[in-house]
């Protein structure tokens, strides 16, 4: 009786529109999306970019940025305490394509909480991602934010007539790197630089591989890799000896608006490499 | 040959032999008779040199154990546990030729005469046709013959068997203790062995040693202990007494 | 003269020639495939890149692989044996456990940051958990295999517990330093690990040929070797710490590599059913080639990237040892 009650008056009130999300699995998406709880830093990002912060009420632990994202309630990283998220009572959940757990989708759906996942794997996907995360959330900087991202992204557009080959190490033992068809070499497609890497993805990389391409510059985030790790890596692939390069981790493994930051970066130490 | 005075041993608190003394001499058949749990097991590990008495000591040709080197000792004192098992897949012959042990060295391969002890300790227990059989395919008697032949490939003067005739069917149990007299009295070794079968511990020992809890009880012949008030006092049933082929016998009343 | 066939000296050339054919092959195989193709005719030219690949990368990679597979055989042989259990591996007594710990939990702390010293801590918590397994497991004066089963296995079980919440605690980028001691990889071979290993390997090598015989007649049981004059105690302790140590030093280096140890004795056993003594060194040659042959498979098979080694010696490994088992005798 009670369900049918409700039934009624779920009907009467703003429809709820049946969707899928960036991966394809149906969503059943709020009329209105007052309080969102995020999973992933860009995302945090995107959402304060998009001057929707006020609906935030929770993110996970690694949202650091903007300053004030650190005052939000955390609720994990990648496998985030339900319990917690369920007591914000959010409209939605947001997490991103890459490092969320499977499990997440139904854990959530059993407090009845939708969960939209973003895909923001390439950097072309960005800003169509913090477009379509606008209009969900009914942001009021929607179109100035994501035309400003696209002109800041554009704006880094370089040609080079000879292309640094880059190698951007994410650990170095054993070495994975960034390889093809991710966003970091996007970003050296969009500054004019090479990737050393050919294999796809973020691969474990072969030492023989790496000393037989070497590379001109070796990028490494300076927050989870040290100079001394990079030294030992080196010398064990003998005979390298590229300029080396610390990069904030943040900026350039977060798919978020800040990417433009990444790419004026990375054109800053391009031009300092060519100008050497 | 083998002499224990007043030895003892304890598991923990619990006392497995007590003050036992005993004499052994060349070319015996002893059995080691006793209900389940009187100490003939932990015994024969003594005399084995399996473990050390806590108290009193074990003498072989007037030298006490500690004074023997492992090695030596172990030459003249053949052991056969009740489960001897070689854990992993094995020739027969590899697995008696390995009581060959005691005699090479840390570094050295079995020699020519190692092979043929081999063979002959083999043949002796009616088991030369099994030499090239593994292990793990053999029946429990054919096992049990195995691992005798192993214990006599060491040609040892005191030979020590637990249970060796558990698993065995009537007409091995028959091969197998008509085996011990022979080998008596080829080799003049003397073999002390531990048995539940009254009968059969008998029947082919010229001399009985009765454990009740630990003790020695009784040492005496067979026609002396297989009598009814002996069975009811040591091993606590009733039991008729018959007597063919010029042995008595033991049958549990019903 | 039957018996004169039987001298195992005699016996032991063929399988001993045959493995080592087998490894020779495989580390030939194993020098001449790589991520980049070598040409002897640049080696020669004295081509730098081609002579760094293969001097300081290729070479000491697959050393380092031979070297590590024979310490888990001879490791595994050497726990089967005495713990007279065909199912034991090198890792059964919580040495991986420990050393997995210890990794996981340096790393949580951010000590993987400062190159070198991960493996070391790894390797002390190798130790430590030999030392704990082996005094949890001493009763009076011996120790129990039983009990070292039990005592392993409950070790191990508190060791993935501490490993699951450091990789909880972890940040992202130490959770991959933290998988490359559970996953086991041969990436980053250099000389100084090969010699490390290799004489390890040697010492360890060598005391298990001084307790060769021991060891060979502790397989039909304690209170029997005993009999025999075996120092029962004094042999188990020498096998199980010097196994534990060799064991704890490739962890270190290269993390948990399965299968070697459990499933080269068991394939060496099958082939030729033979006593301690054989085994020890088919056991060594064996291992050697496999983990060589699987880490060249999982080098190659994806161009530039390299696949965990550990699925490769199962991979390689397990078909032949189901043909062998369905063979069976």
């Amino acid at each position: 009786m009670l369900a049918l009650l409700l039934a009624t008056f779920a009907c009467r009130a703003p429809e709820a529109s049946r969707s899928a999300d960036d991966l394809g699995r149906p969503v059943t998406l709020p009329p209105q999306v007052q309080h969102i709880v995020t999973l992933s830093p860009n995302i945090t990002e995107m959402l304060f970019a998009l001057g929707a912060q006020s609906k935030l009420i929770g993110a996970d632990d690694n949202s650091n940025f903007p300053p004030p994202a650190r005052q939000l309630p955390k609720v994990g990283t990648m496998q985030p305490n339900i319990e917690k998220i369920a007591a914000l009572h959010p409209d939605i959940v947001f997490a991103s394509s890459e490092g969320n757990s499977p499990n997440l989708g139904p854990a959530l759906a059993a407090v009845n909480i939708p969960l939209y996942v973003v895909r923001t794997d390439r950097l072309n996907e960005i800003a169509p991602a913090m477009d379509r995360l606008g209009r969900m959330v009914d942001a009021p900087q929607r179109e100035s934010a994501v035309h400003g991202l696209e002109r800041a992204i554009a704006a880094q557009r370089r040609t080079r007539t000879h292309a640094p080959r880059v190698l951007f190490v994410v650990w170095t033992d054993p070495l994975y790197v960034a390889g093809s068809n991710t966003f970091t070499d996007d970003l050296y497609a969009l500054t004019g630089a090479a990737n050393a890497v050919e294999a796809d993805g973020w691969p474990q990389y072969s030492l023989e591989s790496l000393a037989a391409h070497p590379p001109d510059l070796l990028l490494y985030p300076r927050g989870s890799v040290t100079r001394a790790q990079i030294d030992v890596l080196l010398a064990r692939a003998a005979r390298l000896q590229p300029r080396i390069v610390d990069v904030d981790d943040d900026i350039f493994q977060r798919p978020g608006p800040r990417v433009a930051q990444a790419a004026a970066a990375l054109n800053a130490i391009l031009d300092a490499f060519a100008s050497r | 040959m083998l002499e224990l005075a007043n030895v003892s041993y304890a598991y923990g608190d619990a006392a497995a032999v007590r003050e036992v003394t005993l004499r052994v001499d060349q070319r015996q058949l002893v059995a080691l008779a006793g209900p389940n749990g009187s100490g003939k097991s932990t015994l024969l590990k003594l005399v084995a040199r399996v473990f050390a008495a806590q108290s009193g000591e074990v003498s072989l040709d007037g030298k006490t154990i500690a004074q023997w080197p492992a090695k030596e000792y172990a030459r003249q004192v053949g052991y056969l546990p009740q489960d001897p098992d070689p854990a992993f897949p094995m020739r027969a012959i590899d697995v008696v030729v390995s009581g060959r042990a005691p005699y090479s060295t840390r570094f050295a391969w079995e020699t020519d005469e190692d092979w043929r002890e081999a063979e002959r300790a083999l043949a002796l227990c009616d088991a030369a046709h099994l030499a090239d059989r593994y292990f793990d395919e053999m029946s429990g008697g054919e096992r049990k013959r195995v691992f005798l032949a192993r214990v006599l490939a060491g040609t040892p003067r005191l030979i020590l068997l637990d249970e060796p005739l558990a698993a065995l069917d009537v007409s091995h149990m028959q091969q197998f203790s008509a085996l011990l007299r022979e080998i008596v009295d080829r080799t003049g070794a003397s073999v002390l062995f531990a048995s539940h079968d009254l009968n059969w511990a008998a029947a082919y020992s010229d001399r009985m040693l009765i454990m009740d809890r630990g003790t020695l009880a009784l040492d005496a012949t067979p026609a002396e202990v297989m009598r009814p008030e002996v069975m009811r006092t040591y091993f606590g049933f009733d039991v008729e007494a018959v007597t063919a082929g010029g042995r008595s016998w033991v049958v549990p009343k019903i | 003269m039957r018996y004169s066939t039987r001298l195992p000296r005699a016996s032991l050339v063929r399988p001993l020639l045959l493995l080592t054919l087998i490894l020779a092959i495989t580390i030939g195989m194993a020098v001449s495939f790589g991520a980049t193709p070598l040409s002897w005719r640049a080696l020669m030219d004295g081509d730098e890149t081609a002579r760094a690949i293969l001097l300081r990368i290729r070479l000491p990679r697959v050393l380092l692989a031979s070297a590590i597979g024979a310490t888990l055989a001879v490791a595994g042989v050497t726990f089967q044996t005495l713990l007279r259990n065909p199912l034991a591996d090198p890792f059964i007594l919580g040495v991986s456990g420990g050393a997995a710990c210890g990794a996981a939990i340096s790393t949580a702390l951010g000590f993987s940051r400062i190159p070198g010293l991960v493996p070391v801590v790894a390797f002390l918590g190798a130790l430590g958990a030999t030392a704990a397994v082996f005094l949890l497991a001493r009763r009076r004066d011996h120790t129990d295999p039983a009990r070292l089963l039990i005592s392993g296995l409950v070790l191990n079980a508190l060791f993935s517990a501490l490993i699951l919440i450091s990789f909880a605690m972890s940040k992202q980028s130490d959770l991959t330093a933290a998988l490359r001691w559970m996953m086991g990889t041969l990436f980053g071979a250099s000389w100084t690990s090969v010699a490390l290993v290799t004489s390890l390997l040697v010492v360890a090598f060598v005391v298990l040929v001084f307790i060769a015989n021991d060891l060979r007649l502790l397989a039909f049981g304690e209170d029997d070797a005993r009999s025999r004059g075996v120092n029962v105690e004094r042999v188990k302790l020498i096998g199980f710490v010097g196994a534990s140590i060799v064991t704890g030093a490739a962890v270190a280096v290269s993390g948990i590599i399965g299968f070697v140890g459990l499933l080269v004795p068991h394939l060496i056993r099958m082939i030729w059913r033979r006593d301690f003594r054989f085994l020890l060194p088919l056991c060594a040659l064996g291992g050697a080639a496999l983990l060589v042959g699987a880490d060249v498979v999982s080098r190659v098979i994806v161009r530039d990237v390299e696949l965990p080694v550990g699925a490769f010696t199962a991979i390689l490994g397990v078909p032949f040892f189901l043909s062998l088992l369905r063979r069976g005798r």
